[in-house]
């Protein structure tokens, strides 16, 4: 029940409202316990005046007794009318006043004081009224022992008067002493409670500052955290709703939706990386596949046979040029179809080129100026296969097909620093600037079907080195433009020593 | 802060707690503080005087007690006066004072004075019963007396000389105040004197008058008995109180324990303390219980009857060695 109360006051109020209210109930305490205070001072005060008071009344009593006493002697001394007057009128105001003591038993020692006080002086007023009369009828003997008694009546009373005036101060003695000590203790009261106000308040103040900052730290602190990258925050708890409770919650909202888009994000991307995986590598299998296919195209064996069934044929009918012509294109299948999956020696690739020329000046009864530069001991040194004819081929499809009787091509092959710098170049008819790049980006797609090819491309020599050196810029073209013939340069380097290019393969 | 709302909340209780014990404490305090103020006090019907000859005295504040606590359950206020001690106001002051107050009921000790009778007899004449205790004067006009029989007292004190008789002769000094030379205390001695003298003739009684007017005259009286005779008694007899503890601290300071006896009046705690050491022989004594009660009863008595029986005997008894111990146990519950 208390929880659930204080729950409600402290959830449901703002840092504004539970301020103010804290106030306003300390400082109404603090006054109603001034206001007690001052009430019950002022309440002890107006009695010790009531007390103060009833002595002066006694006083007055006195004084008044006297006045009647002295005007009873001055008549019987000088039986002056005047006297006379003075005593009734002084008789006349004191039975007023004595009207007002009290006259009923009652358990006061004061009282019963007033009583008496009040009974001898109705007795001593019929004494002097007595004395006044037997004074007026002039009977000596009775007013003079009529006075002996009321002058002792006088006594008495005034004794018993200064004894009631006595009383009174001794009893407001102990009463003022009394009343200092509750006074002091009322002090000290009074001073404890305003230090446990205080403490109260300075307590509830600390509280609430450390209630208000502590948050606000918290999400300082949280704060720092995301702006550093981190979103895996502890957030502090805002338990109320007041202003620092509503921002904490915000800020908690805020980095949450910024978690949620972060990850969101992160599932797209991984997504699109994942379906470029799958693009990449299905455009590899479809090379792979076209690559099978090629080679199945090519159906080596029967070919070599029946070459060499050629070449047999032509040696015994003693056609020797035609023999050679056969055996050259039977060799240069086959190292075509042999060399297609494994690397092969410098020298095996520059036969093969040879071989090709060789075929080509047969085939069109025409000349092709080739011309061979190697650098000494350079054949051994292992290089990717296939690499060299196709560059040739390209030289002569696209270079000098058009002109095969004044065509030149020139094979160098050289050490330079740690690679080897083969460069094939032709007189052919050149190329401009913008086929050299789309060359060299591989936008060319040669058509498989060209009659004249032997089956792979420039494309597919260029993505090969790059695969097999894992670098690029190892394949360059070069041509002053058209009409300027071209030259082709690759650079292999010496990875693993000078016979030991790594395996293609591997 | 939370945590922090029960703490502040006992701690505000705490405060409201403490103030309201404040309040009340500071109400209980001025409560305290006596106004005398009028309507807050215990009212009474009937106001009664009673005129003490030494109010601070064992005999008459254990008198005052019984008389007040019955004066309490009729529905009276009695009123101690102390005819020594106030303003040198005399027996005859307080008679006057209590007429002039018209009171309702005066009890005395009459002194025997033709003035206190006259009085008396004034009080009368104003319809204000006066009833004497302890000690009577019967012909004034006192309503009633509450006190001891005489004669019995005189008996008492004789079988206590009696019991107290040395081998040989025996010289018995009676004290008597001269406040005390009433009816009473006259009966008293010669019932004393025939008691002794029927039952032995070795024994020399004699009266010495102690002249109590003057203030602090009684131990000066007491110290001349032992001072100036010739011969110390054997036995001192005391008729009064004052004059038992007097002739006691006499005996002591003049080494006289064992040679003197004493026959005390009353049972004051130095009395019964002097009797268990056996510096005093005996007291005679009586209740003041009854003293008191009796007396307010006879002034209720004759407020309501118009009439009352004259005379209210009161207990006597004798302690000695024999029974101090219990009248002490007594006392002390």
């Amino acid at each position: 029940m208390l929880k659930k109360i204080r729950d409600k006051i402290w959830n449901e109020n703002s840092i504004q409202n539970k301020i103010k209210w804290i106030q306003v109930m300390m400082m109404i305490f603090i006054l109603v316990m001034n206001l007690i205070i001052y009430q019950q001072i002022n309440k002890t005060v107006q009695r010790i005046d009531a007390v103060f008071s009833s002595n002066v009344t006694v006083n007055e009593l006195s004084e008044k007794l006297e006045q009647i006493q002295n005007s009873v002697y001055e008549y019987l001394n000088t039986k002056s009318s005047v006297a006379l007057e003075n005593y009734y009128r002084y008789e006349q105001e004191y039975r007023e006043q004595i009207e007002k003591l009290n006259n009923v038993n009652m358990d006061s020692t004061v009282k019963m004081l007033e009583k008496n006080i009040r009974n001898m002086s109705e007795t001593y007023l019929e004494k002097t009224d007595e004395t006044v009369q037997a004074k007026r009828g002039r009977n000596v003997e009775k007013y003079r022992s009529s006075y002996e008694d009321e002058t002792q009546l006088y006594q008495y009373i005034e004794s018993y008067m200064y004894q009631l005036n006595n009383l009174r101060f001794h009893t407001n003695s102990e009463n003022y002493q009394t009343l200092l000590k509750v006074m002091s203790a009322m002090e000290f009261m009074s001073i404890v409670i305003i230090i446990i106000v205080c403490m109260i308040c300075l307590f509830v103040a600390v509280l609430l500052i450390r209630d208000m900052i502590g948050p606000l730290a918290g999400l300082s602190v949280a704060a720092n955290k995301v702006a550093a990258g981190d979103f895996n925050v502890e957030f502090p708890e805002a338990a109320a709703n007041d202003e620092v409770g509503i921002v904490t919650k915000a800020f908690h909202k805020m980095v949450e939706s910024i978690k949620e888009y972060i990850e969101k994000q992160r599932v797209s991307m991984e997504n699109e990386v994942r379906m470029k995986e799958r693009e990449l590598s299905m455009e590899a299998h479809l090379k792979d596949a076209q690559l099978k296919y090629l080679q199945a195209q090519i159906n080596p064996h029967f070919l070599f046979n029946s070459l060499n069934a050629g070449a047999q044929l032509a040696a015994m009918e003693d056609a020797e040029k035609t023999g050679i012509f056969v055996e050259r294109m039977a060799d240069f299948f086959r190292y075509n179809v042999k060399k297609m999956q494994e690397d092969a020696n410098l020298y095996e690739e520059i036969e093969a080129v040879d071989n090709y020329i060789y075929i080509l000046n047969v085939r069109f009864a025409g000349d092709i100026h080739y011309e061979k530069i190697i650098d000494p001991d350079v054949e051994n040194i292992l290089v990717p296969s296939m690499i060299l004819q196709p560059i040739v081929e390209n030289a002569v499809t696209h270079g000098i097909r058009n002109q095969m009787d004044n065509a030149y091509i020139t094979l160098r092959v050289e050490r330079q620093e740690n690679q080897l710098r083969i460069t094939v170049k032709d007189n052919g008819i050149g190329m401009t600037q913008s086929q050299i790049q789309a060359v060299m980006a591989g936008n060319v797609q040669q058509t498989r079907k060209e009659s004249d090819s032997t089956g792979i491309g420039m494309d597919n020599v260029i993505k090969r080195l790059q695969l097999y050196y894992k670098k690029e810029g190892l394949f360059s073209i070069y041509s002053e433009g058209l009409g300027k013939g071209t030259e082709v340069t690759i650079l292999l380097p010496f990875t693993g020593g000078e016979q030991n290019v790594p395996d293609f393969d591997s | 802060m939370k945590k922090a709302f029960f703490p502040v909340i006992a701690g505000a209780l705490f405060s409201i707690i403490l103030l309201g014990g404040m309040w009340l404490f500071f109400q209980k305090s001025t409560e305290g503080i006596d106004l005398q103020e009028a309507g807050t006090q215990k009212k009474y019907e009937r106001h009664y005087v009673m005129i003490a000859e030494d109010a601070a005295s064992t005999l008459w504040q254990e008198i005052y007690k019984s008389a007040a606590q019955e004066a309490e359950d009729s529905d009276v206020y009695l009123e101690l006066v102390d005819s020594d001690a106030m303003a040198e106001y005399t027996l005859e002051d307080f008679l006057r004072i209590s007429i002039a107050s018209k009171v309702d009921g005066i009890i005395m000790q009459p002194n025997g004075s033709e003035q206190g009778r006259k009085l008396i007899h004034e009080a009368a004449q104003n319809k204000i019963p006066v009833v004497t205790a302890l000690e009577d004067d019967s012909e004034s006009e006192r309503i009633s007396f509450v006190g001891m029989n005489s004669y019995q007292m005189g008996s008492a004190y004789g079988e206590a000389i009696l019991k107290n008789l040395e081998e040989e002769d025996t010289n018995v000094l009676v004290l008597i105040g001269s406040d005390k030379r009433d009816t009473g205390t006259s009966i008293i001695v010669s019932q004393l004197m025939n008691d002794v003298r029927e039952k032995t003739e070795n024994v020399n009684i004699s009266l010495y008058n102690i002249n109590t007017d003057g203030n602090f005259e009684l131990e000066e009286a007491i110290r001349d008995v032992f001072v100036n005779q010739k011969e110390l008694p054997d036995l001192l007899v005391c008729l009064d109180e004052m004059i038992t503890e007097c002739a006691y601290q006499a005996i002591v300071d003049y080494n006289q324990v064992g040679n003197v006896d004493i026959i005390g009046y009353y049972e004051s705690d130095n009395v019964l303390d002097s009797i268990k050491k056996g510096t005093i022989a005996s007291t005679i004594s009586f209740s003041t219980d009854e003293i008191g009660r009796y007396s307010v009863n006879a002034l209720n008595e004759y407020h309501l009857l118009g009439h009352v029986s004259n005379y209210f005997n009161v207990t006597l008894r004798t302690i000695n060695v024999g029974n101090v111990v219990s009248v002490m146990m007594n006392k002390e519950k």
